[in-house]
């Protein structure tokens, strides 16, 4: 018998079943456009570590001199008014609004977490106050929000990503809130329970994981709108403030007629770089959505 | 109906009390005593010693009660703001804020209203055509025209349009609400200035109204009814006309209401790119010059809009969908 046994040809071939983040990064991958906006985004990511080992302008040293020049093999993208090179305070400026826009969707994403969190478990009472509250912050649009505490306080980096953070949570909140009540009415909840777990144990095992994919998907698309949100403010004059250069400042000076009129290097080159990195956001956030839940 | 209207003008009534208390913890942790803002008047028209201002100061802060814990001075707050209906007085203009912020309502409203119509008019029939064509070529031009009107900066398309219209082809004015040339209203003229901002503000919106057409249309395209409908004989256009579009375009009336807000970010923005006498450029002025009363009164007429915006597009749905009203 045991002859027999060893005689038999292994059928079963051993092959671990895909887990679920295999699927969701193979759908991933599929998506032709999300691909597309990752590539921007690491052409962005890698110009802006190299363009200062290539391109030997400093972006910030001034020489009325050779201000407003058009694009010269000097300078490729012209100098400002201040004969500062445009092309290197281009990718210096893409820096700071980059830094800006992930720390305030980070920001405004783990708050939104940890709200989500408190509103979803305890429910009750702490449950309504945290939703109205939600309703309080939503009623102000974030761009006038920040505006009027830049009005009162003062502007500056710290204090647009943190404004952007208190009143871009909900999003975020609203999610994980969700989750955890979805959550709440599952069987293998009550079954962890029946066992002894504590919330804590069940929250970090399972909110989590479920958790993940839809505030991935959010986080993207606030990193989007924080983008946008701190160029607007920059080009009003109320975000980051020069002589910081910000891609929504830079298109300041345009607001003059004969800088919009005569010097189009000045300011279209700021403002694609905005259309295109918010672009690429979209679409990966895009992608992400598709792949994580195919039935949306 | 009544019980869900009762609810919902209590939520809002809440909601726009918490906004209240809001702006009062903001304008407290201005670096300007409510005091001096009474006092800026008076102390700028001369005539009192150092003394006697003390004297007026102190006095005034006992009578707002300026010693008292937050929450009582919230109260007295909101006393005064009612029995008075003040929300200050600019400290340029020496105007009441209310009134210098109520005034510049109509002109931001016709920009944000002609804004949403223009995005309605444009997003209704492309997001239709996305949906009837589903999976095709239109489709994939359209959706991705809607994915990428979201990411245009509008300040940039602003500043676009104007070089295109106005400097090279100088066929629109670039900015203002009238020609000051002109005696007595003239109202081609008010439309050529209309047009680019309004055109401007709605660009962005005409992408998330796209997609939610084209989804709702999808959805309601598999429902039941239609099948019956159908069975019945009822010709194909027939039945998408009268039972397909008028159940999918409903979800729109939410949209309608969520815009409210991003309208009036959007406008902040363009009245300040052409000009455009409206509530957004007051208090942009007013936020330069620190001019607090006026800031203040911004953000509570605001959130009246936001809320009022918000109220009427659930009751315009409530009115619409009569599943709502049974709940």
């Amino acid at each position: 018998m045991t002859s027999q046994a060893a005689a038999l040809p292994r059928v079963v071939t051993r092959r671990r079943s895909e887990s679920a983040g295999r699927r969701a990064l193979r759908r991933f991958l599929r998506h032709r456009a999300a691909l597309l906006g990752l590539f921007i985004l690491a052409l962005i990511a890698v110009t802006a570590i190299l363009l200062p080992f290539v391109y030997g302008q400093d972006p910030d040293v001034t020489n009325t001199k050779i201000g407003f020049q058009a694009p010269s093999a000097n300078h490729l993208l012209g100098t400002d008014r201040l004969g500062r090179d445009l092309l290197a305070r281009l990718m210096n400026a893409g820096r700071v609004s980059l830094a800006v826009g992930v720390a305030a969707a980070l920001f405004a994403t783990g708050l939104g977490l940890v709200i989500g969190m408190i509103a979803g478990v305890f429910g009750g009472w702490v449950d309504s106050v945290i939703m109205r509250f939600t309703d309080v912050v939503i009623a102000l649009p974030i761009l006038i929000a920040i505006a009027i505490v830049v009005g009162i306080i003062g502007t500056g980096v710290e204090i647009v990503v943190v404004v952007i953070g208190l009143f871009g949570w909900p999003e975020a909140a609203r999610i994980v809130r969700a989750v955890i009540l979805s959550l709440r009415e599952q069987d293998f909840v009550m079954a962890a329970r029946a066992l002894g777990a504590t919330n804590t144990r069940i929250i970090r095992k399972h909110l989590i994981f479920h958790a993940l994919a839809p505030l991935t998907v959010t986080g993207t698309f606030t990193v989007a709108g924080a983008l946008l949100t701190e160029a607007s403010l920059s080009y009003l004059g109320i975000g980051v403030r020069p002589p910081q250069a910000s891609w929504g400042n830079m298109l300041y000076d345009a607001q003059q007629l004969f800088i919009l009129r005569d010097y189009p290097w000045y300011w279209v080159p700021p403002g694609l770089a905005i259309f295109v990195t918010v672009l690429a956001v979209n679409l990966v956030g895009d992608g992400l959505r598709d792949a994580l839940d195919p039935h949306g | 109906m009544g019980r869900w209207l009762a609810r919902r003008l209590i939520i809002t009534l809440i909601t726009f009390i918490g906004i209240t208390m809001l702006v009062f913890a903001l304008m407290r942790l201005a670096p300007v005593n409510p005091v001096d803002l009474l006092l800026f008047n008076m102390r700028n028209q001369g005539g009192l010693s150092s003394a006697d201002i003390q004297r007026i100061h102190d006095n005034l802060a006992r009578e707002l009660g300026l010693d008292q814990p937050i929450p009582i001075q919230y109260l007295i707050w909101v006393q005064e703001v009612f029995t008075k209906g003040s929300l200050g007085f600019s400290f340029v203009f020496g105007r009441p804020s209310l009134t210098m912020v109520l005034e510049r309502v109509p002109p931001t409203l016709i920009l944000m209203g002609t804004a949403l119509t223009l995005e309605l008019l444009v997003g209704i029939p492309l997001g239709i055509i996305a949906a009837l064509r589903r999976n095709r070529i239109t489709d994939y031009i359209v959706s991705t025209f809607g994915l990428s009107v979201v990411a245009v900066p509008s300040f940039f398309l602003g500043l676009a349009a104007i070089y295109v219209f106005s400097v090279k082809l100088n066929v629109l004015p670039a900015g203002g609400m009238f020609n000051p040339k002109n005696k007595g209203v003239d109202p081609i003229d008010f439309v050529r200035h209309l047009l680019m901002p309004a055109m401007i503000l709605g660009f962005a919106g005409v992408g998330p109204v796209i997609r939610y057409v084209r989804t709702s249309i999808l959805e309601t395209l598999g429902k039941e009814y239609l099948v019956t409908a159908r069975s019945k004989g009822l010709p194909r256009t027939l039945v998408i006309v009268r039972h397909a579009f008028p159940n999918a375009l409903l979800p729109l009336i939410t949209v309608i209401g969520l815009q409210v807000g991003t309208l009036m970010a959007g406008a902040f923005i363009t009245e300040q790119i052409f000009t455009w006498p409206g509530m957004g450029r007051l208090a942009l002025d007013a936020i330069n010059s620190r001019d607090y009363p006026v800031i203040q009164a911004f953000a509570v007429v605001t959130a009246i809009m936001v809320l009022l915006g918000n109220l009427l597009s659930d009751l315009a749905y409530g009115i619409a969908d009569p599943r709502i009203r049974l709940e």
